[in-house]
């Protein structure tokens, strides 16, 4: 179970600083962070915590078995973009 | 060269594992300790960044000293000796109780420390220490004490086998479920147990995001969560929905149930501002449960029927076969004799205060008492104090009354890592040390946990050079004032005999030092091996969760669970005959308090790495309660209580009570630097400074921090100017 940030972000990366674990990438500094579409969570280090949900000003960020159907591609997109950041 | 430690965080109770690495005594990073078997899936923004706390821009590294309006640094030959002397002359002139003593969760975290200044205060023999345990927890102990017959049996939730969560007064999203108790990642837990099926019900006057989480929000009138629960039982009574207590033997169950006979459950209902319907239906599918619980916190304890409604929910769990049960409560033994430790961390005493002659709970007074016990004279009056690893100004009540009346006294000794508001006074400020500078096993917590588990704490960097441990100084202090360490006599000879052997052998081991008494403990409790304890760095999951125990436990003459203590009655039917509204017309709303995961009470709000976003509290109030009075979101007002007044912006969060306002605390407390006489932080505002200190919780001293009765002013403020002077830090001359 993790955490996921859906298609509604608007990299304002409010919830990198709140995130105990750093597991939300990319961050501001990060070569990609200027051109990402939005944020994404590592959820092998996500410790569901909920501090990201909280902070997020635009309810871009839910529990995993929260994602209603239509959403639950997030789930992937997430995996797979933390997956490259540490390849 | 770069090492790494695993230990656990002890800010709070969750007690996560921590992996740290540390290059050159400084460390680089703290990361979650994954193969901690007990704490993994637990972690938080506090634990992160505990380094930025060890390396604190105002950190003490050396005893400090008074000297006019500055300080300067001393050595601690200087600083012991001339404490020892002015203490011991101001209790040789005026008597024992001339010395009071002041300590918080911080030095209770350190086992070291809580044992050897308990050790200190045995060798001076006064009678007027308080702690913070009176402005939070109180009522637990005199319930357990009721009811159990000890202080100190506690019983935390069975989460994972239960399937139905009843959370009074607790948001558990950000206190993770822990108070009194040890559940890692307890509201995890519980989310993963509502997935299989359990039902979440949250008594709160506030919308809290455990409330949005839950299946039902029971929106309550701040302060009356015992009619409530009272109402509960009278529908469980009234129906014939109690269950026979299968794991522990019960007396008194009758003589409740008369007592819900004589009430109305209209009359509760009105009482607590929610629908008897929904009294009915939480009861019956409390009872109903195959395994439930009921849980009150500090949302509970912090209301002048804080006790009378802890003890409801102990009988609720107790009528309906929830103690000592799969998916209820579970009593967990430990691995060491607890109510021993305790017998020496909070010896039972018979002292009473001088002025309101009230007892102590759990070996301590109400800080409630403080102000008026330092400033009234007479016999027994204090007139010197020390105050470890405590921030009473701040986390107490009308904390102006306790800052004027330190600043009366003939001398006044802070043991912290740095000045806080509290120690604005202190004529002597002596280092404290961060848990990351410290080793040690605290058996304090073995009986707290929910499952059979023990870890020792190892050191991650060595203190700033020079800083003795809190429990070094405590000792030394003892010997120099020539009073026996524990109150043993004899004592000191022998601590002064083992430090003379380990000098001369090389051997640093041999001199007194707290790994004694953690040893004598663990082999006491005659459960475990304290070299098996150290052999499991990452803590040590040592044996199965079992049922049964609690019975065993008990200390009632009896050896029964006492459901009707006549304290308890008498305070119920007090309750019942008074009908006095908190509110006024000049006072409409009712302040309550709140959590954050990011806070440690006043302890750590300055560090830059917490709380990026919003460093500040603010007035958290319903849309409407907004829309009556005409605010806007970040609007400065002025929040009044007849004992203070605090400035604030305003937050407007949707849903949960009109006409209740929610501030946290532990804010508005500045760090002094007492080498360059500025102070900074300060941060937001302390809404204690709001609350009376002579309204308490009549069996737990405990004074009303839930359910303050304030109103709103508006302050004169260009709305232009709110984005910067919000949150900022600021600097002043002190």
């Amino acid at each position: 179970m993790a955490y996921v940030i859906i298609g509604t972000c608007v990299n304002d990366a409010a919830c990198v600083p709140v995130c105990p674990v750093d597991c939300i990438y990319p961050r501001p500094g990060d070569a990609d962070f200027a051109t990402a579409d939005m944020l994404f969570i590592d959820p092998d280090e996500c410790v569901n915590c909920n501090a990201c949900a909280e902070a997020c000003p635009v309810g871009a960020v839910l529990p995993e078995q929260n994602l209603p159907p239509h959403l639950s591609r997030y789930k992937d997109i997430n995996a797979e973009f933390a997956r490259g950041v540490k390849a | 060269m770069s090492k790494t430690i695993h230990s656990y965080c002890h800010y709070c109770l969750c007690l996560c594992g921590i992996k740290v690495t540390v290059e050159d005594n400084q460390v680089r990073t703290i990361e979650p300790d994954r193969e901690n078997p007990y704490t993994w899936g637990d972690f938080c923004r506090k634990g992160k960044t505990a380094a930025e706390v060890v390396a604190h821009p105002q950190r003490l590294t050396t005893p400090m000293k008074r000297v006019g309006d500055r300080y300067v640094p001393a050595s601690y030959e200087e600083a012991i000796s001339d404490i020892a002397a002015r203490l011991n002359r101001i209790i040789d002139e005026h008597g024992k109780d001339a010395f009071g003593t002041y300590h918080g969760n911080p030095l209770g975290f350190s086992f070291s420390s809580s044992i050897f200044f308990a050790g200190l205060l045995d060798a001076i023999g006064s009678g007027n220490r308080y702690w913070v345990g009176s402005v939070d927890q109180n009522n637990t102990h005199v319930v357990q004490e009721a009811m159990y017959g000890s202080e100190l049996i506690s019983i935390p939730g069975d989460v994972d086998d239960c399937k139905f969560f009843l959370l009074v007064g607790m948001d558990p999203a950000q206190s993770k479920f822990g108070w009194v108790d040890v559940i890692p990642n307890g509201w995890n837990r519980a989310l993963e147990a509502q997935r299989k099926g359990a039902e979440i019900v949250i008594v709160d006057p506030r919308r809290s995001v455990s409330a949005q989480r839950a299946d039902r929000h029971v929106a309550i009138l701040p302060g009356q969560d015992w009619a409530f629960l009272l109402g509960l039982l009278k529908v469980i009574y009234a129906e014939g929905l109690q269950a026979r207590s299968t794991a522990v033997p019960l007396a008194g169950s009758e003589i409740v149930e008369a007592l819900t006979r004589e009430v109305e459950l209209d009359d509760l209902a009105q009482r607590c501002g929610i629908d008897a319907e929904v009294i009915g239906n939480v009861a019956r599918r409390f009872a109903a449960s195959p395994a439930a619980m009921c849980i009150t916190h500090t949302g509970v304890s912090h209301t002048q029927a804080g006790t009378l409604a802890e003890w409801l929910g102990h009988v609720l769990n107790a009528v309906t076969d929830r103690l000592d049960t799969p998916g209820g409560k579970r009593y967990e033994r430990g691995y060491v004799d607890l109510a021993q430790v305790f017998g020496r961390f909070a010896p039972a005493t018979k002292h009473r205060t001088r002025l309101r002659d009230l007892p102590t709970i759990a070996g301590f007074h109400s800080l409630a008492e403080l102000p008026d016990e330092i400033t009234t004279p007479g016999e027994g009056q204090i007139r010197a104090m020390m105050i470890a690893g405590g921030n009473p100004v701040v986390s107490g009540p009308d904390g102006a009354a306790l800052d004027k009346a330190l600043g009366e006294l003939e001398l006044l000794v802070a043991v912290d890592i740095v000045q806080r508001e509290s120690h604005r006074h202190a004529h002597w400020l002596i280092p404290g040390t961060h848990f990351l500078e410290r080793e040690g096993l605290h058996a304090l917590t073995a009986g707290l946990m929910d499952r059979p588990f023990a870890q020792y704490a190892q050191q991650s960097v060595k203190p700033p050079l020079g800083v003795k441990e809190e429990w070094e100084f405590f000792t030394d202090l003892a010997l120099a004032m020539n009073k026996p360490l524990f109150g043993v006599r004899g004592i000191n000879a022998v601590v002064r005999a083992s430090r003379f052997a380990a000098r001369k052998l090389g051997k640093p081991g041999w001199a007194l030092n707290p790994r004694w008494i953690e040893r004598a403990l663990v082999a006491s409790g005659r459960r475990l091996k304290f070299k098996d304890i150290l052999a499991h760095e990452h803590g040590w999951i040592y044996g199965e969760k079992s049922y049964g125990d609690l019975a065993k436990a008990l200390r009632t003459p009896d050896k029964r669970v006492q459901l009707a203590p006549p304290t308890l009655l008498w305070r119920c039917r007090q309750q019942l005959a008074d009908r006095r509204a908190v509110t006024s017309e000049n006072y409409p709303l009712l302040l309550i308090n709140r959590r954050s995961r990011e806070s440690m009470n006043s302890w750590l709000n300055e560090t830059p790495g917490l709380f990026e976003q919003q460093r500040s509290n603010s007035v958290e109030m319903h849309p409407q309660d907004a829309e009556t009075l005409g605010l806007y979101d970040g609007q400065r007002v002025r929040l009044r209580s007849p004992t203070g007044a605090i400035d604030l912006p305003v937050s407007i969060i949707e849903g949960g009570r009109p006409g209740v306002v929610t501030v946290a605390h532990g804010w508005g407390s500045r760090i002094f630097d007492p080498r360059q006489a500025v102070s900074a932080g300060g941060l937001g505002a302390n809404r204690n400074l709001l609350v009376d200190r002579m309204t308490l919780d009549p069996m737990s001293q405990t004074p009303v921090l839930n359910g303050t009765a304030v109103r709103i002013d508006l302050i004169e403020s260009p709305p232009d100017k709110l984005a910067t002077d919000h949150g900022q830090p600021e600097s002043e001359a002190a």
